[in-house]
């Protein structure tokens, strides 16, 4: 839509694509191609689903997709009343079409659609990559490709070079588990319960990283990719192993090691990806970019490197509906708009 | 009054849009989930060519199953936020009781059957003397190897026998007292009839047929009328309790049961 172009923009964002309902309200000045002082979120709300999964130790889709339809309204009516805006006042409606469980996306992906019918205002289906990545926009204003972010979470492990808004190439992907899963297997042998990811990053504030110096993959030579299934199975061992050898069993040493195992190669590889790209600037997105290990140690990678990290803050990182709605935003900015047929995809591409 | 009707609910589906007695526009199609969630665009195309904005609604009708749980998901969400954001009243109609509504003014009995997970169905009874079925059963989930089982047993006992109208089948004997001369005393239609038109034609040796294969699935216009005399009736849904009909294990039994298996993942849907 052409004519969305440089106006006042205010985008709804739904974010249904595992098991957190949300709803955000992103309000900006409408440009979208240079960088955007105007940029304000005015409110986002999150749903969390993780008390009802706990017990299964993961994610149940058909669970979650009930749970979604429950809850979408009364999402959508306080993200809203939070902003403090009329639905008459949103001027596009963005909705996260992939990837994730098709399922749990249909249900914010049809209710955007709709009500961007009802409102006649434009519809954006927005990748759940590209969303985490743009939720460094809406914190760091100044914040412009080309840079290099490393997006990281239950589901994702990519390293994208983001060339320009909407141009994407993806350097490296795990090739097994991503790296939230490994953290949530990791905490489940640990007794340490679900979500794994938190669960670790506490238990380990106590610990020694170099207690155990478990397998790092790097791969082969120049790879960007990833892979944290043999890691994985290195912790079990050990753990049954020191159970039966009767060792005390370090809880706090070992999250700590399997942890700085998983960042150490994080860390290099994004470090060396943007060296690769001569970009200036490095981010992290991704529910495991909340890591404080993590984020320690890419400040200090990316220091020596002479690079500028930006991160979202904790709460953005995590799925949420503000990261895509400020993808939406920075899309009608440069006009553009989806069909109402787009289908939910289940492993979209990024490219 | 007008009505938008949604139907997702099983593989057939479509959108309707009726003003007082008249259907003013109608698309249906047999669709697979692909095209269930190209439903928005439907609607907006059907009220482009009626010449309506969406303002010009007056209510929303949408088939709340049971059915496909992915499509009564699309169908019911999409119901909501139209009655959120345009502050429109919802009617719901059962899946079962719109199929039934394919079949007006006839003397034999409706049982509608949607085929659910393995040899399930869901299914219920209707008297359709009129233009709207009269539900004479509960909304159940049945094995069909059993109703056709059932069925032989009905065809072999007394036509007069005085049984409780609990069950379709029981109903179905209850029927033999309105026999009428070389006609099927109950119609089964439906895709879970099509699929199992075997079984049942040969457990009922006579006494049953299977429905018009144009009779398989609910009509959206059917949906959106039967969804307006709901709202004109007063039994207009709230858009935060308008829920889908699953007919089958609850969230929450969903949940207990899986804790109690041991943690192993649910199977979404079908």
């Amino acid at each position: 839509m052409g004519d969305a172009r440089g106006r006042a923009s205010c985008v709804l964002g739904i974010e249904t694509s595992c098991d957190e309902t949300s709803a955000a309200v992103l309000q900006g000045d409408g440009s979208g191609e240079t960088f955007s002082p105007g940029l304000r979120l005015r409110s986002s709300v999150v749903a969390s689903q993780v008390r009802l999964h706990r017990r299964f130790g993961g994610v149940v889709p058909e669970v979650a997709s009930r749970r979604h339809v429950e809850t979408i309204i009364p999402v959508i009516d306080q993200a809203l009343r939070d902003a403090g805006v009329a639905l008459s006042d949103l001027t596009a409606v963005a909705a996260t079409r992939g990837p994730g469980l098709v399922g749990a996306i249909l249900v914010g992906l049809s209710a955007a659609k709709t009500m961007a019918l009802a409102l006649k205002v434009p519809f954006i289906g927005v990748n759940h990559i590209e969303a985490h990545m743009y939720a460094n926009f809406i914190e760091h204003p100044d914040l412009r490709p080309p840079f290099v972010c490393l997006v990281v979470s239950g589901g994702h492990t990519d390293l994208v070079y983001l060339r320009d808004h909407g141009s994407y190439e993806v350097m490296g992907r795990t090739r097994d588990d991503a790296a939230g899963e490994a953290f949530d297997k990791v905490a489940r042998v640990l007794g340490l319960g679900y979500p794994g990811g938190p669960a670790i990053d506490d238990a380990a504030r106590g610990g020694d990283p170099g207690a155990v110096r478990f397998p790092r993959a790097f791969l082969e030579e120049g790879s960007y990719d990833f892979s944290f299934s043999g890691l994985k199975t290195a912790v079990v061992n050990f753990v049954r192993k020191t159970e039966t050898g009767g060792v005390p069993l370090g809880i706090a040493d070992i999250a700590a090691s399997f942890q700085e195992a998983v960042v150490d190669v994080l860390v290099k590889k994004t470090v060396r990806a943007a060296l690769d790209k001569h970009v200036s600037t490095l981010a992290v997105a991704g529910g495991v970019a909340a890591n404080s290990r993590l984020r320690e140690q890419l400040a200090r990678g990316a220091s020596e490197a002479g690079l500028r990290l930006v991160s979202p803050s904790p709460a953005l990182c995590t799925d949420n509906a503000a990261m895509v709605a400020c993808a939406g935003y920075f899309r009608v900015a440069r006009g553009e708009a989806s069909s109402l047929d787009v289908p939910a995809v289940p492993d979209l591409d990024l490219e | 009054m007008r009505v938008l009707g949604i139907d997702t609910s099983t593989f057939t589906g479509g959108v309707a849009l009726v003003s007082g007695d008249e259907v003013v526009a109608e698309y249906s199609a047999i669709v697979t989930r692909t095209s269930s969630e190209s439903i928005a665009a439907v609607c907006e195309r059907l009220l482009a060519e009626a010449g309506w904005a969406v303002s010009d609604l007056d209510g929303v009708a949408v088939a709340i199953g049971p059915g496909s749980f992915t499509g009564v998901r699309i169908g019911v969400t999409m119901a909501k936020v139209l009655g959120y954001a345009l502050d429109l009243p919802i009617g719901p109609v059962v899946t079962l009781d719109a199929i039934a509504a394919n079949l007006p003014f006839s003397r034999a009995l409706v049982c509608p059957l949607i085929s659910a997970r393995r040899n399930l169905v869901y299914t219920a009874t209707y008297r359709v003397g009129g233009q709207y079925p009269e539900r004479m059963t509960d909304y159940e989930v049945r094995d069909v190897c059993e109703l056709a089982a059932r069925l032989r047993v009905h065809t072999d006992v007394d036509v007069d026998a005085d049984l409780d109208a609990q069950s379709g089948l029981d109903a179905y004997s209850d029927s033999h007292t309105h026999a009428h001369a070389g006609g099927a005393e109950v119609l089964f239609v439906g895709d879970g009839a099509m699929a199992h038109r075997q079984v049942i034609l040969e457990n009922a040796r006579g006494r049953a047929a299977i429905g018009p294969e144009w009779c398989i699935g609910p009509r959206p216009a059917v949906v959106a009328a039967m969804g307006k005399l709901e709202i004109e009736a007063g039994r207009a849904a709230n858009v935060y309790e308008l829920e889908p009909f699953y007919l089958g294990r609850s969230s929450a039994e969903m949940v207990r049961g899986e804790a109690t298996s041991g943690g192993g993942r649910a199977q979404g849907g079908f």
